[in-house]
This record gives C-alpha cells, sequence and structure tokens, in this order.
C-alpha cells in the first residue's frame, strides 16, 4: 500500500506542477482588401469651344503614335476636328512638327459650308488648308437661310446643294477659298415652275469663295442646261448667295429655250461693253438668275 | 526508526525535490536561490527563440546568399514563424556572393517558414538594385514576398521609381502592384498613375498596367489616358514599347494644341 502511495506522488507530482504549455495562436499579417479605383475616360472627346480654340480633337480605331520623330498613323474611322472643320479617312498620318495630316486612302473634308471628297487628301494645319485629289467632289452648301431675304430666289429653289467636280481642289477652310484643278465641272439644279432645270457649268479654272458664296469661272466656260439650253463665255460667275443667286457668263453666247424661263428671267439683250458681266445675251453676257 | 518510516521520508522528500525541479517549468517562477544570481528578460509563452542585434548570413550552395540585419528576431515555439523587428534590412546577394541584389527596409516583418513568404509593414523600402547600382525603389505601408515563387507584392498606396537608365526614368504609383523576379514582369492593379521621361514627360494612368522590364513594354488592356506635351488621349487598350519610342492604342480619342510649337523648340 505504501509503494503504491509513492508510486502514485512520484506520478503525480510532475503533472501537478504544470501541464503541457497553450501556444498562443500565431499572428496573422492580414492585407487589405483595396477596392479598384475606376479611372474614368476622361471628357476628352467632344467638339471645339469655338473658332479660339486651338486643339485638334480626334478619334480613331487604332494608333500607332512614334515619338522619335513625333508622327500618329491613325486607321479605321479616323476624325479630326478642328475648329469647324473635320477631317475624315480611314487611315491618317500626322506630322506633330510640321502639322500636316495626310491620307492616301479616301478622304472627307466637312466644314459649316461644305462638303469635300476625293481618293487622297493631305491637310496642312499651320496653313489651314488642305488639298484633295481624285475624283472630288465639293459639295456646297448654302449659308443659313436670312430671312430677310429681299426676294425670293433661286437659291431657295435649288434642288441640292451645289455639286463642283474636279480632279484636285486646294481649299483654305480659314477663308473658306476652294480652287478646283482639272475637269472643272460645277453642277446644280434649280426648281422652276414645279420643273427642275439642272445646269451643268465647265471651264478651264474656278475658284470657290465660300464667304461670298460665289464661284468665279475662267477660260473657256460653258454652261449647259439638261433641257438644253446653253451659255458658253471667257469668264463667268455664279452668285449662290440666297436672294440674290446668279449665274453670269461674260462675253457669252448661247440659246434658251423660252418656256423653261420665267419672263421676268428671260437674258436681256443689250449692247454692252464685253469685259463687264451685265444682264445681256447675244455677244455680250448672259444671265440666269 | 523503523524501515519503513525512512522510506516514507526519503519519498516525501524526494518529491519536494521532484515539485521544486518542476516548478521551474510554471511562468514567471522564480526558483528560490540563496545566491543572487543575474536576472533574465523571460520569453513570452509562444517564443521559442529571440535573438537581438542580429547579423545573419544565408548561403546557397556554400556561397553567400543574403544578409539579414535585424534589431531582434524572434522564433516561434512551432519554428513555423520568425518575427523580425527593430529596423529590419534583407540584402539578397548576388550569385558572386557580393554584390546587393536588392536591399529591403522594414520596421518589422514576418517570415512564414513552411510557406517561405515574408510579410513587411510599417512603411516598405525596396531598393532594387542593376549591378549592384540603384535600379528602382518600392515604397509601400505594406509588402510580400514569395520566396518560392520569387513575387513581390505590396498593397495600399505603392509608389515605385524606376531611377535614370539609358532612355527612360519613371515613377508608377498604384493600390496594388506585384513583381515576379523570374518573370521580370510588373503589374500595377486598382488603378494606377505613371509617369515617364521619353525623354519627354508623359503620363499614364489607368485601371490595370503590365510591365514587362525585359522587353520595355508597358501594356494597359482595360483602357488608359496617356497625356505626351499637349497631347491627350483615351483609348480602350494602350501598348507603350519605351524602347522603341511607339504608343499603341485602339478605339482612343484626345486632342493635342496645333499650336504646339514651344513643345518641339529646343
Amino acid at each position: 500500500m505504501k509503494k503504491r502511495l509513492l508510486l502514485c506522488l512520484f506520478t503525480l507530482a510532475p503533472l501537478a506542477m504544470g501541464g503541457p504549455r497553450p501556444t498562443a495562436a500565431p499572428p496573422t499579417v492580414k492585407s487589405k482588401q483595396v477596392a479598384p479605383k475606376v479611372v474614368a475616360p476622361p471628357k476628352v472627346q467632344g467638339h471645339p469651344t469655338g473658332n479660339d480654340d486651338p486643339k485638334v480633337y480626334y478619334s480613331y480605331g487604332a494608333l500607332d503614335y512614334t515619338t522619335v520623330d513625333e508622327r500618329l498613323l491613325l486607321t479605321k474611322s479616323v476624325i479630326f476636328e478642328y475648329k469647324d472643320t473635320i477631317f475624315k479617312s480611314d487611315k491618317v498620318l500626322y506630322d506633330r512638327k510640321e502639322k500636316i495630316a495626310s491620307s492616301p486612302s479616301p478622304v472627307q473634308l466637312d466644314d459649316a459650308q461644305n462638303t469635300i471628297t476625293g481618293e487622297r487628301g493631305t491637310a496642312f494645319y499651320k496653313l489651314k488648308t488642305a488639298k484633295i485629289e481624285g475624283n472630288v467632289k465639293i459639295i456646297a452648301r448654302p449659308k443659313p437661310g436670312n430671312p430677310q431675304s429681299p426676294r425670293k430666289g433661286l437659291r431657295k429653289d435649288f434642288d441640292s446643294p451645289v455639286e463642283i467636280l474636279c480632279n484636285s481642289v486646294n481649299y483654305n477652310w480659314k477663308n473658306k477659298i476652294a480652287i478646283p484643278e482639272g475637269n472643272i465641272r460645277i453642277s446644280f439644279s434649280i426648281k422652276k415652275n414645279k420643273k427642275t432645270q439642272k445646269w451643268n457649268v465647265t471651264s478651264d479654272t474656278m475658284q470657290y469663295d465660300g464667304n461670298t458664296e460665289t464661284v468665279q469661272l475662267k477660260g473657256n466656260v460653258k454652261a449647259r442646261a439638261d433641257n438644253g439650253d446653253k451659255l458658253s463665255g471667257d469668264s463667268g460667275t455664279v452668285i449662290l448667295k440666297e436672294g440674290i443667286e446668279e449665274l453670269k457668263i461674260g462675253q457669252a453666247s448661247g440659246n434658251f429655250d423660252s418656256d423653261q424661263i420665267d419672263e421676268d428671267e428671260k437674258p436681256e439683250k443689250k449692247e454692252t461693253p464685253p469685259p463687264t458681266e451685265k444682264k445681256t445675251g447675244g455677244t455680250g453676257s448672259d444671265s440666269v438668275e | 526508526m523503523s524501515v519503513s518510516r525512512l522510506l516514507l521520508s526519503l519519498a516525501l522528500a524526494g518529491s519536494v525535490l521532484a515539485g521544486w525541479w518542476g516548478l521551474r517549468y510554471v511562468k514567471n517562477f522564480r526558483a528560490p536561490s540563496p545566491f543572487s544570481q543575474p536576472t533574465r528578460p523571460l520569453l513570452p509563452a509562444d517564443v521559442g527563440l529571440r535573438l537581438s542585434d542580429v547579423r545573419l548570413v544565408g548561403r546557397t550552395d556554400g556561397r553567400r546568399a543574403w544578409i539579414l540585419t535585424a534589431a531582434r528576431i524572434e522564433g516561434a515555439r512551432s519554428r513555423t514563424r520568425l518575427t523580425l523587428s527593430g529596423g529590419l534590412t534583407a540584402t539578397p546577394l548576388e550569385t558572386d556572393g557580393k554584390t546587393p541584389q536588392a536591399v529591403i527596409q522594414a520596421p518589422r516583418a514576418v517570415y512564414e517558414t513552411q510557406q517561405k513568404k515574408i510579410s513587411a509593414e510599417g512603411g516598405v523600402l525596396v531598393t532594387a538594385n542593376e549591378k549592384g547600382r540603384p535600379k528602382a525603389t518600392v515604397r509601400a505601408p505594406r509588402a510580400g514576398y514569395d520566396l518560392k515563387n520569387r513575387v513581390l507584392n505590396a498593397v495600399g498606396g505603392v509608389s515605385v521609381t524606376l531611377l535614370e537608365t539609358q532612355k527612360s526614368r519613371a515613377t508608377l504609383k498604384s493600390q496594388v502592384l506585384s513583381y515576379a523576379l523570374s518573370a521580370r514582369t510588373l503589374v500595377a492593379s486598382g488603378g494606377f498613375t505613371a509617369a515617364l521621361l521619353d525623354p519627354k514627360p508623359v503620363t499614364l494612368s489607368g485601371p490595370l498596367a503590365r510591365w514587362d522590364d525585359a522587353t520595355q513594354v508597358l501594356v494597359c488592356p482595360d483602357g488608359a489616358t496617356l497625356t505626351r506635351g499637349t497631347l491627350t488621349g483615351y483609348s480602350a487598350t494602350l501598348k507603350a514599347d519605351l524602347k522603341k519610342g511607339v504608343y499603341s492604342s485602339t478605339n482612343g480619342f484626345g486632342d493635342f494644341d496645333i499650336d504646339e510649337l514651344k513643345e518641339f523648340t529646343p
């Protein structure tokens, strides 16, 4: 019995002194969850703030910007918007140093009044000019109608905007002057007495002024209407301004189908000095209002 | 005195001695001793090892691989964790055993021995070297390094500064950053802003960026905003090749100042 008691004492004593030590849970380094920061696209796409805005606004499908020579190659639905001029193409190479945007693919240049399309083109932003080449078509829209127009003019009766076709054109979008070159033809339609008369005018050279809305024609000017009316001369002027529309051919000769022209619009036949462009027929100037 | 009494007395004496010996393992127990002994700080319950003013040199294949200095290192009894505190500096070395590959500084860090991961906090500064010269610094409130996969992770306002190199200098700020040392690729997520010199100042920002250190190419697959001089652009995707100096993007728009003469005038 005593042996058993001693054995128990020896066995239990160490246990009574202390059991297995508890181990503290290891501290964990919690990684703080960070809410992803949403970066909203900047509001850079948009429209020029006006003619004082010096910025060019552009958009594209793909862009390669080479910083060595500061060139941007933009492809797929490229739009360059500068002041009220929009240059569109599927491929544009822009030189930031020279400020030249050139496109080897079909281009379209729009401003408030005109739309110019061609097979290729270059916009010179330093000079604010563009050269469009290859089957060029200029669609000249009239300026917004003048409610105080002195009289009802033919311009209001234009069936469609004036269309100028040529091989190439130099267009200054600042002063709105276009100088077409090669196979120049201007065409427009006039609706009179519920009939549409389409005119085609060709000349050696032509200058279109978008500000005054006039076209100056020089050299071998020939005007032909689809009803057979014809006019020809050395020079001519087409005034497209609403209310005072006029087609004047200097030193003109031609014939008219009088049924297609109102009495007050028949060309007056007066003996006038050749250089001046007046409402004259025969060897003088002919005009159609 | 009978033999049985003698045995009982001896047993009692033995029991007392055994108890006294066992008490040494009781927490905060100080053995009564007639002799004055120098008092030693006792370790916390979960601490099995404590070293002060430590300088450790790690070796791989007999050569020096890293140097670690810390004011204090505590090892858990479970041997799964080392806690380093009081100014930690870790210096991985190049294969020559001398040149520092990087210098990692932090007030405190924890090393998980089984997972082979280090977690540092309290403001971490990593200086990465190239051929012994500082190439980049990483500052972050918290950072971790996975020794197995050789991946550095940093969270919470991470700032990376690529010191001036041959062609470019850059800073990168992001919420989350991950850098794989083997692949030399960096991923910045949770919103990033990068400022480069190519050599003109360039700013890039977006939700996500992947940087390949070998090719020097930055890819922003989820959209990016680019500013370079007066040119600003936003695009759905962006790839910046800083070696070639080419920025390629898709489905974008932007603007630039047509009268940016100053920008290109030397």
